[in-house]
C-alpha cells in the first residue's frame, strides 16, 4: 500500500468506515510506516481540536417565526393551486380565442362579397329591383336604409366634370346604369338628379376614392342606422372639404363599412378617426363627435 | 392529548413525515423541533452569521414543507433527505452570497462578551483564574477553528461538518453531496489536511 492511499484510509479509519480487510492492511502498512503512523496520530488530534467547536442554541424566536410560516404557506397553497389552474384554462380560452377570430378573419376574407367598381363620378344603386336612390349630393347620402329590400351601396359624390373624373379607373363591372369607361367619361346619373356639390373638391386628388363603397346596408338596426346616419353625414362633409384630407376619410369610411357586421362601437371608433382627420386637416368643418 | 403529543415525540422521523404528507400540520413542527439545532449548527458552520443560518432553517422546512409529497420513507431516510434539501439551499446562499458580498458580522466576540459578564466582570464570581483562562483559551481554539473550517471549499466544508458536527455516515453524505463515496472519502480526507495546515499557519499545534 502506497502512502498517499493509506493516508486517506487513515482518515476514514477514524470515523469508523473501513471494511475489515481495509483495517487490517493498513494496520499493517502503519506499523512498517512511522510517516503514517505520525499521520494516524495528527488526525486522531485534529479531532478532538474540532470536538472544540460545541453546539450552539438558535433563538428562541425560530420555532414561533417558522409556526407563522408555516401556517402562511399552508393557506397559501390552495391559493396557488387554484391560480395554476385558472392559468393553464385561461391559456387555452385564449388560445381558443385566436383560433376562433382567426377562423372568423379568413371566413370574412373568404365570403366578403366583392364591391364593384363603378366610374368616377356615379352613385349608383344595388338595389336589384332597380329603384333609383339619388345620384349625389344629400339626397343621395341619406337613403332609407330599412326602406330599400335588396342592399344598397352608397359612394363619395362624384365629381361633376370630366376634368375630375379623367384619372379614374374604368369600371370592372356596373351594378345599375350604364357607364362610360374611357379617359373622360360623362357623369352617369341614375335617376333623380339632385343638387351638385361644389365641382372640383372631391376628386382633386384624381384617386378612385369616389368610387369606394362607403356603407353596406348588412345588420342594420336602430343603432346602425343611427351610425349609418352619421357615417353619412361625415362622408357629405368630407366632400365639402379640401381633396386630400377626403382620401383618408374615405378609407376609414370604407373600414367603418367592413366593421357593420362586428359591432357599432368599433364602426364609431372609426368615425371618430375619420371626423378627427377631417378637423384636423382642414379646421373648416368641425363634425359632431356626440355619436 | 397527552397521548398524541408522546406518540408523536416517539415516532421515527419517516413516520411524521408520513403524517404530514397526509395533512397533519402538527407532524411538520415536531419535526422543526427535532432538527431545529441540528441545521441551525450545521447552516451557522456552513455560513458566518447567526440570522443567516436561521433563515436558512426555516427557509429549509419551507421547501420540506413544499415538497414534501416527493418523498419516500421507503428509500431514504428523512436525515439524508432533509441534508439534502439543506445542502441544496446552503449552496444557493452561498452562491448568492459570492455574488453580492455583504458585510459580514462574524460571531467571534460574543461568546467572549457573555464569558467576560458572567464571569470577570462579576467580582463576587467563584470561577479561577486558572478556568477563566481556560475558557478563554477554548474561545481563541474555537475562533481560529471557525476561520480555518469557514475557509475551506464549499464541498470539502460541507463534507467535514456532515460527519465530524453531524454524525452522518459516508454513505448518507455520498447522497447527500451525489458523489460516490470513494469521493466522499477523498473530500474529508483533504478537508483534514487542509485544516491541519491553516491550523499550524495559525500557531495551533495540531
Amino acid at each position: 500500500m502506497k502512502c498517499k492511499n493509506a493516508k486517506i484510509l487513515i482518515s476514514a479509519s477514524m470515523d469508523g468506515e473501513l471494511s475489515q480487510r481495509e483495517e487490517r492492511r493498513l494496520r499493517e502498512h502503519v506499523c512498517r510506516c512511522a510517516e503514517c503512523a505520525g499521520e494516524q496520530a495528527q488526525v486522531s488530534n485534529l479531532r478532538d481540536v474540532m470536538a472544540v467547536w460545541a453546539d450552539e442554541d438558535p433563538s428562541e424566536w425560530l420555532a414561533q417565526n417558522f409556526a407563522c410560516r408555516l401556517e402562511d404557506e399552508l393557506a397559501r397553497k390552495p391559493a396557488r393551486r387554484v391560480y395554476k389552474q385558472r392559468r393553464v384554462l385561461g391559456t387555452a380560452l385564449a388560445g381558443f380565442a385566436t383560433a376562433l377570430l382567426a377562423f372568423g378573419i379568413l371566413l370574412h376574407s373568404q365570403l366578403a362579397p366583392v364591391q364593384p367598381v363603378p366610374p368616377a363620378g356615379n352613385v349608383q344603386s344595388a338595389n336589384p329591383a332597380g329603384q333609383p336612390t339619388g345620384d349625389d349630393g344629400a339626397a343621395a347620402m341619406t337613403p332609407n336604409a330599412t326602406s330599400q329590400p335588396g342592399k344598397s351601396v352608397l359612394t363619395v359624390p362624384p365629381a361633376r366634370t370630366p376634368a375630375h373624373t379623367g384619372t379614374a379607373h374604368p369600371p370592372k363591372h356596373t351594378v345599375a346604369g350604364p357607364s362610360v369607361p374611357g379617359p373622360s367619361p360623362a357623369p352617369t346619373v341614375d335617376a333623380n338628379p339632385g343638387p351638385a356639390p361644389p365641382a372640383g373638391r372631391v376628386a382633386a386628388t384624381g384617386s378612385t376614392r369616389n368610387t369606394r363603397p362607403i356603407l353596406s346596408d348588412r345588420g342594420s338596426t336602430g343603432r346602425d342606422a343611427e351610425v349609418k346616419r352619421m357615417v353619412m353625414r361625415n362622408v357629405m362633409l368630407a366632400s365639402h372639404t379640401e381633396g386630400n384630407a377626403e382620401s383618408t376619410i374615405t378609407d376609414h369610411v370604407a373600414r367603418a363599412d367592413l366593421s357593420m357586421n362586428r359591432s357599432v362601437e368599433e364602426v364609431r371608433g372609426v368615425i371618430r378617426k375619420a371626423v378627427d382627420v377631417l378637423a384636423r386637416s382642414e379646421n373648416r368643418v368641425e363634425p359632431t363627435r356626440n355619436f | 392529548m397527552m397521548q398524541t403529543a408522546t406518540n408523536r415525540a416517539s415516532e421515527t422521523d419517516e413516520e411524521l413525515m408520513e403524517r404530514f404528507q397526509a395533512g397533519d400540520t402538527a407532524a411538520m413542527e415536531v419535526l422543526f423541533g427535532r432538527f431545529q439545532k441540528p441545521l441551525f449548527n450545521f447552516f451557522f458552520r456552513m455560513v458566518a452569521r447567526r440570522e443567516t443560518a436561521e433563515d436558512l432553517v426555516q427557509e429549509t422546512f419551507i421547501k420540506v414543507c413544499r415538497f414534501g409529497h416527493t418523498f419516500r420513507g421507503s428509500e431514504a431516510k428523512f436525515t439524508t433527505w432533509l441534508y439534502s434539501v439543506a445542502g441544496n439551499q446552503c449552496r444557493d446562499h452561498l452562491r448568492h452570497a459570492a455574488r453580492r458580498p455583504e458585510i459580514s458580522m462574524v460571531d467571534t466576540g460574543e461568546m467572549e462578551e457573555d464569558f467576560l459578564e458572567n464571569h470577570v466582570s462579576d467580582p463576587t464570581s467563584q470561577a479561577g483564574s486558572s478556568s477563566v483562562e481556560d475558557h478563554l483559551l477554548r474561545m481563541e481554539v474555537q475562533s481560529i477553528l471557525k476561520q480555518a473550517v469557514r475557509s475551506l471549499p464549499e464541498k470539502e466544508r460541507t463534507a467535514i461538518v456532515l460527519r465530524e458536527y453531524q454524525g452522518l455516515e459516508y454513505k448518507e453524505i455520498a447522497e447527500v453531496l451525489g458523489c460516490p463515496i470513494g469521493s466522499v472519502k477523498v473530500l474529508i480526507f483533504r478537508a483534514r489536511q487542509r485544516l491541519r495546515e491553516r491550523l499550524a499557519d495559525l500557531e495551533l499545534a495540531v
